[in-house]
């Protein structure tokens, strides 16, 4: 087993506060503090000035599937320029890169392991897929539910919990899910029945059902079936000024389970001020921090060309006329969601994108707790991941904060309350948004920190006092104890790892495919077997990938 | 047709997955589902007795002919081989390693590759893909016009789009757009668009008789209406206006009555020019009557959808690129499969150092258009042809979801499956063969 000394780095992890360097030892795939003194090291490397940190950990990133492919379709033209000396720091070729550069990229600022946030259930197999075809990175996903219409009819016609728990148990299992994703709960499916907007207590128009008892129901099965992450949600009205009201419902929707609110900036808005658009961010970081059952991702935008791409039709079709520039997709999908795209450009003069950009920085600000507000722009829909930097470097460096808060609309900055807030991130902090908290949110307790035993996926970064430069381009990147990255040039690939949630019922979860009523109820609905997409993990396996299980350590 | 070791289904992989096929060998089975018209009964299966439809027994036959063919035809090869090259080991084997060898040469010399062919699982558009990164090769589908059209259309304007469960299960009129060569590529079609109940269908296009019955025994209350298709975009817009004035015109009551109304039409079934224009202007048309009421489109791909989604994921692009240094390079018009092969043969120059690699995952007879072409090939699939050209080799392969299974994508390019079968022995699928000359 290959052993590797890193000599003098100062680890930085969020859970060890020293600041004295010392060493670690990768073992294998593993990491470890100290070994037996007969031990053979096969590589040292003195890294006096460098600062260990685990590999980073994307929650909400999206990687793999029917609408990020669709996203790279849509924009052809992107840059073909050669590579120059450093590649790695300018900007992707597309908003929405093909898989090897995303991988390539990622691996490149240190991150080793990222979600798809929103799997559909019928094209699950194409999201595995291309995250496989994701090279460097260990991937997992989410599958969507709640605008599922077998789901929807179970709770309209009050099937009773243990059916949906069992229901839901086959849908992650069969999607080989980390977790279950809500996505405008009821929505997407109204907007099918030409219904343009569906508040947490209103009926859909077709069934009896609404976003409340959805995200209950869902809530309450990934409780009980003792998922590693908890219900993932995006909440109704994204976007729409006011929409705290619903942001705030949704929270009580679930009364105190675990839940984790995806992208919150663009849940956070009030509809005062001069624009009819204001921040409310502190109302959901006061909810944050008085309570210990919410996490939130951030969803920050950076300026500049990107596409967003959501499951949410009824908003992204209501925002279609801000698409820059002018093309949209949309597509209605097999009776459990949808998709919209639409380019768009965050300006620095334009009101409504200044104050998005001051109510992200807010929440990340005003959560007390790193441990529970993630790292994110949901990519590409804020900004491509690799502005990562960028905004590590906003968190940290509060004059760097305000030289750009200085060149936003002048409305942005008589109303808004960012200048007041002067915290500046640590570095241990960075380590907590970035890797600690997003692999306690995901049940991975090998992942994210630096303990004895965990993986050895560990990036190295330089001391430099431009943090920007410094996540840009770590100066080693380890794969379960390999090298595999320095000095930004890449040296070899890796075993990858697919990660998917472990619950009580899993062994049993794919039996309900097979039970003759619902075999008959799904194809009647899909006109296809439900075994027909339907992934088996040993499926991974002759693909070549590790598959890991996530446990939630209640 | 499932048990609880393996209860994935068996697919028909020459259908764009509308249709599960039962077991051929055991023509007493149950059929599972068939009220629900996806499922296709055994008694339609076989010469014996097509009780339902011809479509079945056509496709059953090709399957269970396949692996006979492909043994003999492996047979074949390997003997010439081990008595061509003295080689007394397995026929089979030196078959495989020669091929290895010789094909690996050529690929080496040649400076000007085409990667193409009828590619119609992932498993085979990651290999082809790969080895045209590898060479620095061109990479386009044979047959790519339909789907670079609907792509070019998409990219410039978009468009609102349905899935087909969607449809079938929201759809209370559908438009069907084109002609009789959509229900002869996908012949299950009809039955799988429908729900089970009495829903409206207008039939545009030219339509035959058969294909018009073939609609409605699926369920479907059809108006069939023989009309050109070249300005139907904007005929609907007129339809609809007419319609709001005249509402004794059923077609313009059965639009504006409808809730959600499914246009579906296949770029390939359209054969007449401007095609991509024709597209963007019914997307066009589409996402502005969204605005008020429900209405999609859903385009059915052909077999080749497989390959575009994967190459998209890969590279970025949906197929059309050469790549340099390992760099995709997209151009939809200079790295059009048959322009590149039009344009190489036309010099004696560029000729010799080209080569062009076919990948076939098709049980249909090669095209005489690339066996008469004036190029060297590697054709690497189920049929060798005919072929005269003396640089020519043929590697023998399988066929996805007869003798391997694979992951393809159903028509309307949203529902992923695996298409599951009983691996047949002694044959190499295509991905099988260009992994070995990529490693």
């Amino acid at each position: 087993m290959r052993v590797t000394r890193l000599k003098n780095v100062r680890i930085v992890d969020g859970i060890h506060a020293s600041s004295k360097p010392t060493d670690l030892y990768l073992v294998g795939p593993s990491l470890a503090r100290q070994l037996p003194p007969e031990t053979r090291i096969d590589a040292t490397y003195d890294l006096e000035d460098h600062i260990a940190m685990a590999g980073g950990i994307d929650i909400h990133t999206h990687i793999g599937g029917g609408k990020v492919n669709l996203a790279r379709l849509m924009w052809p033209e992107r840059s073909t320029k050669e590579a120059d000396e450093k590649p790695w720091l300018g900007p992707l070729s597309a908003p929405v890169p093909g898989t090897w550069e995303t991988g390539q990229r990622y691996l490149q600022m240190g991150y080793t392991t990222c979600f798809e946030p929103a799997m559909l259930p019928a094209n699950a197999r194409q999201s595995h897929m291309e995250m496989r075809d994701t090279p460097w990175l260990d991937t997992g996903g989410y599958v969507v539910l709640g605008n599922d219409r077998m789901l929807l009819n179970m709770i309209a016609l009050g099937a009773g919990q243990e059916a949906i728990n069992d229901y839901v148990a086959w849908m992650v299992a069969s999607s080989a899910a980390m977790a279950i994703k809500v996505v405008n709960a009821g929505g997407i499916d109204a907007f099918k029945f030409n219904q343009r907007q569906l508040n947490v207590d209103e009926v859909h128009p077709a069934l009896p059902v609404r976003p409340r008892d959805i995200l209950w129901s869902l809530s309450t099965a990934a409780e009980e079936l003792g998922l590693a992450h908890p219900l993932h949600v995006h909440c109704s009205n994204l976007g729409t000024p006011g929409n705290i009201t619903s942001t705030l419902a949704t929270l009580d929707a679930v009364e105190g389970r675990r839940i984790h609110l995806t992208h919150a900036q663009y849940h956070c808005y009030g509809s005062d001020g001069p624009h009819g658009f204001s921040s409310e961010a502190s109302k959901l970081a006061d909810r944050v921090n008085r309570t210990n059952h919410i996490s939130i991702d951030v969803g920050q935008i950076l300026f500049g060309q990107t596409i967003t791409l959501s499951a949410d039709t009824m908003h992204q079709f209501a925002n279609r006329k801000f698409a820059s520039p002018r093309k949209v997709i949309f597509q209605d999908l097999e009776c459990q969601a949808g998709c919209g795209l639409l380019p768009f450009r965050y300006k620095e003069s334009q009101f409504v994108h200044g104050l998005q950009w001051s109510i992200g920085l807010e929440l990340f600000l005003r959560i007390q707790d790193p441990t529970r507000v993630f790292l994110t722009t949901d990519h590409p829909n804020g900004g491509p991941f690799t502005g990562y930097p960028h905004l590590i470097r906003l968190l940290m460096d509060y004059d760097f904060r305000m030289s750009i808060f200085d060149r936003l609309h002048p409305d942005v900055r008589s109303v808004s309350t960012l200048p007041s807030l002067k915290r500046e991130y640590r570095l241990d902090e960075i380590a907590s948004i970035t890797r600690l908290g997003p692999a306690r949110a995901l049940g991975l307790q090998n992942r994210g920190n630096l303990n004895p035993g965990s993986i050895a996926d560990v990036a190295i970064y330089r001391n430099d006092d431009n943090p920007e430069t410094m996540f840009s381009s770590p100066t080693m990147v380890f794969r379960c104890g390999e090298l595999v990255l320095r000095d930004g040039r890449i040296l070899g690939d890796c075993q990858k790892t697919v990660l998917i949630s472990d619950f009580q019922t899993r062994q049993d979860a794919l039996r309900w495919g097979a039970r003759p009523e619902h075999s008959a109820r799904w194809q009647k609905l899909y006109g296809y077997s439900p075994w027909l997409t339907a992934l088996r993990t040993d499926e991974f396996a002759e693909d070549g990938l590790r598959v890991e299980h996530a446990h939630w350590h209640r | 047709m499932m048990d609880e070791s393996n209860p994935k289904p068996k697919v028909c992989s020459f259908c764009s997955l509308v249709c599960e096929i039962p077991n051929l060998d055991n023509r007493s089975e149950d059929p599972i589902g068939l009220a629900d018209g996806a499922v296709v009964a055994p008694g339609a299966v076989g010469a014996d007795g097509p009780e339902h439809e011809p479509w079945c027994s056509k496709r059953s036959i090709q399957r269970k002919l396949v692996p006979l063919r492909l043994a003999s035809m492996a047979n074949v090869q390997s003997a010439a081989v081990t008595s061509d090259a003295a080689v007394t080991s397995d026929a089979q084997d030196s078959f495989l390693e020669s091929s290895l060898r010789i094909v690996s040469q050529q690929l080496r010399r040649s400076s000007s590759i085409l990667v193409t062919g009828r590619i119609h699982c992932v498993e085979s558009a990651r290999g082809a893909i790969e080895l045209a990164r590898r060479f620095d090769a061109a990479i386009d589908p044979w047959d790519s016009d339909p789907a670079s059209d609907a792509i070019s259309a998409m990219q410039r304007g978009g468009g609102y789009s349905v899935s087909l469960g969607e449809a079938r299960d929201r759809a209370d009129l559908w438009v069907v757009v084109g002609q009789d060569s959509l229900l002869e590529q996908t012949p299950r079609l009809a039955s799988a668009m429908n729900r089970g109940e009495s829903v409206r269908l207008l039939l545009l296009g030219r339509w035959s008789d058969a294909s018009i019955q073939n609609f409605k025994s699926s369920g479907f209350d059809v108006i069939c209406i023989e009309c050109e298709l070249e300005d139907l975009p904007k005929r609907l817009g007129q339809c609809m206006r007419v319609g709001q004035t005249h509402s004794e015109s059923q077609v313009g009551q059965w639009l504006l009555e409808a809730k959600y109304t499914v246009l579906l039409y296949a770029p390939s079934a359209l054969d007449f020019e401007g095609r991509d224009l024709w597209i963007e202007a019914l997307d066009r048309w589409v996402l502005q009557r969204n605005e008020t009421t429900r209405v999609a489109t859903l385009s059915w791909g052909t077999l080749q959808s497989s390959f575009h989604q994967t190459c998209t994921w890969l590279t970025g692009f949906p197929g059309r690129i050469k790549f340099h240094g390992g760099k995709p390079h997209y151009d939809p018009h200079g790295y059009r499969a048959k322009d590149w092969a039009d344009r190489q043969s036309a010099s004696a120059q560029a000729k010799s150092r080209s080569l062009l690699v076919w990948v076939d995952d098709s049980l249909e007879e090669l095209p005489r258009e690339l066996l008469e072409l004036d190029l060297p090939k590697l054709i690497i699939g189920p049929n060798q042809g005919s072929s005269n050209h003396q640089a020519d080799r043929w590697l023998p392969a399988g066929i996805v979801g007869v003798t391997h299974t694979v992951n393809m994508f159903r028509g309307d390019q949203t529902v992923l499956a695996n298409v599951h079968c009983d691996c047949h022995p002694g044959t190499q699928m295509p991905s099988q063969w260009l992994k070995r000359f990529i490693s």
